[in-house]
């Protein structure tokens, strides 16, 4: 009986793995029918458009403006998710740890706008921002004329940025925070803690991989973000994903725009594989 | 201040939105070394009071002293008061040496003398080889000595712990009784033990504070309120008890009239007037089956309606009368009852105390 068991084994675990193989195929010819074939065709063009070569990826690295858009979408992103920090830490913070009424409400709130596109968020900065939006009234009121324009500036991007991303966040953020024992304060405390120390040496470090797992998905975002920097930002002060936009749409240079792309891509993809080896990618949504 | 009074409670009311109240006219004097345990169910003010102790929660009203300093305007972090909590709150992302060193690297100690107190606490709790472990890779029981640990390492004043074993199993419960009582005899620490267990709180403490609804019910060493309960809730909680309706017969002397049981005679004069109503409160383990007449003791004919047998003890369930009388024996005296036999129990009148109706 003994030298039957793993023939047996074997032959349940095979039929399970077919069966699960069965369940899996309808994804997994999507995504390679509208992911994975895109994306040889994409990389294949950046080095095949219009010849055969790395020229593309040369131009690229030689090249300032392209370089100084890149540096560019960095700083952007890092800004975004520090004001991303800044804003969401005592919001999540309030919310884990008061269970009240307004905590929910705060909460609620974050999580609400995920429900309403971005697009529409976005056209909603056009108007608010805009030449006879209320910001450039309150400018106005309060003596700055002429105004300063906001709209079609790198501000305005950054200020649709973190409207948009705020939520992840606040949820990566809270979703740690609501795991951490109450008492832990407590017992810092007692043991001679002041609160800002407690909060330091005690609190702070447990909130780590909420915090890190937020900017990764925000600073991540934010590098690709098409739509939002286009519609608001300053077309002069271009994003890489604005960049490529801007070679295929108006120069026509797809090769030129597949290798910024696939630039792009190695980047996130670093980013991520950074990321899983220091916390493990599955913590990347809660 | 001597040492009668070492942390003393005085009127501590609590209350959260002015409508609830959590406590309520809470006094209490702890002489120091003296291990006192706060019993009473859930809901009952005694984890509020003790974290107003703390310094956690303060006070709507009333005051605390400790050693004869006001703890009134004296924040948590201050008061140098060691806490141990059921869920433990060890910090996860430090080893149990960064835990244990924890509360000396607030007060600065020096680096060599923190390795040597952290060295000679863990000893002490048993944990010497663990102090490079986290503390997720500790048993519950190992994680609450780290916590005695470290609330202990910094030499407290007082120490709290907050129903300290409730999430251990029973052999590690009584296991780690042991090895607190050790503590606290070794140590002569003062120690103060939230508890909704009743016989915890019965072989730990040198005297017990039964809370009820936010108020003190009673103080007492444990055989005084075993034996002497306050009020009703003390006698119901604090053990099994069958109380019985009596009747004042002669207040200076003692008698009392039990109904159709008998008449007894206490060994003193009771604060009752004549033919007052009173209970009388009998525990079970005190109604003896098989034992012969006696004076100045009552009888009962117990037809048996039911019997739990825990193995060494057992306890009989069953009607004298239309009295219903809870009786524990050991197993051996039950050998042979069944349900249904009446059978003659007897309680001697100095087992018999008293409570107003």
């Amino acid at each position: 009986m003994p030298a039957e068991t793993p023939t047996m084994v074997a032959r349940k675990s095979l039929s399970e793995r077919f069966g699960t193989l069965l369940l899996v195929a309808p994804v997994m010819i999507f995504i390679i029918a509208v992911f994975i074939v895109p994306l040889v065709r994409m990389a294949w063009l950046s080095i095949s458009d219009p010849k055969l070569s790395l020229d593309n990826y040369v131009m690229l690295f030689s090249s300032a403006l392209y370089a100084k858009s890149m540096l560019r979408t960095f700083l952007i992103s890092l800004s975004v998710t520090l004001i991303c920090i800044f804003l969401a830490y005592p919001l999540a913070y309030y919310a884990a740890t008061r269970g009240n009424l307004w905590g929910r409400f705060l909460l609620i709130a974050a999580a609400l706008s995920f429900w309403i596109s971005f697009i529409v968020r976005t056209y909603a900065w056009l108007v608010i921002l805009g030449n006879r939006g209320p910001v450039i009234d309150i400018l106005k009121t309060v003596g700055f004329e002429p105004a300063p324009r906001v709209l079609f500036t790198t501000t305005a991007t950054m200020i649709g940025l973190t409207h948009i991303l705020l939520p992840y966040m606040i949820l990566a953020l809270y979703s740690v925070m609501t795991k951490i024992d109450g008492n832990l304060g407590r017992a810092a405390l007692s043991l001679g803690a002041t609160p800002f120390r407690s909060f330091i040496k005690v609190y702070f470090p447990l909130t780590l991989p909420g915090l890190v797992n937020g900017c990764v998905l925000v600073f991540i975002f934010c590098l690709g973000f098409y739509v939002t920097p286009a519609l608001l930002g300053s077309p002069r002060d271009l994003m890489v994903a604005g960049l490529i936009a801007t070679e295929v749409q108006d120069l026509l240079q797809w090769g030129l725009a597949s290798a910024m792309a696939m630039l792009l891509l190695a980047i996130t993809v670093t980013l991520l594989t950074i990321y899983d080896r220091l916390i493990g990618l599955d913590r990347l949504w809660g | 201040m001597n040492a009668e009074d070492y942390l003393v409670l005085t009127d501590l009311y609590k209350t959260y939105n002015g409508e609830q109240i959590a406590v309520r006219d809470v006094s209490l004097s702890v002489r120091r070394g003296e291990f006192i345990s706060f019993l009473g169910p859930s809901g009952s003010g005694k984890t509020t009071t003790l974290m107003m102790i703390a310094g956690f929660e303060q006070p709507s009203a009333g005051s605390i002293m400790l050693g004869g300093r006001s703890l009134d305007v004296i924040p948590a972090y201050r008061r140098n008061i060691g806490i141990v909590f059921q869920s433990y709150a060890l910090f996860p992302h430090m080893t149990v040496r960064r835990n244990v060193g924890f509360p000396l690297r607030m007060r600065k100690v020096p680096s060599a003398e923190i390795e040597r107190r952290v060295d000679k606490v863990l000893e002490m709790v048993g944990l010497g080889s663990f102090g490079e472990r986290r503390p997720r890779e500790l048993s519950g029981g190992q994680q609450q000595r780290v916590a005695l640990a470290r609330a202990l390492v910094f030499e407290p004043d007082v120490l709290l712990l907050d129903e300290p074993l409730g999430a251990l199993d029973k052999n590690l419960r009584e296991q780690m009784q042991v090895e607190i009582k050790r503590l606290h005899r070794e140590l002569g620490i003062t120690m103060i033990y939230v508890t909704h267990d009743q016989s915890e709180a019965m072989t730990l403490s040198d005297r017990l504070v039964v809370f009820s609804d936010g108020r003190i019910e009673q103080i007492g060493t444990p055989l005084e309120v075993y034996h002497k309960p306050a009020s009703r809730f003390v006698a119901d909680f604090v053990g099994d008890c069958n109380r019985l309706p009596g009747r004042i017969v002669d207040p200076v002397k003692g008698i009392v009239e039990v109904g159709a049981f008998g008449t007894i005679h206490l060994a003193q004069a009771c604060a009752f007037s004549v033919g007052a109503a009173v209970e009388v409160v009998l525990r079970p383990e005190f109604m003896r089956l098989n034992a012969l007449e006696a004076d100045n003791s009552l009888a009962f004919s117990v037809a048996i309606e039911g019997l739990v047998n825990y193995g060494d003890t057992a306890v009989l369930i069953g009607k004298a009368g239309s009295q219903d009388i809870r009786l524990r024996s050991l197993a051996y005296d039950v050998a042979g009852l069944s349900e249904g036999q009446t059978i003659t129990a007897r309680a001697d009148a100095k087992h018999c105390w008293l409570l107003p109706v």
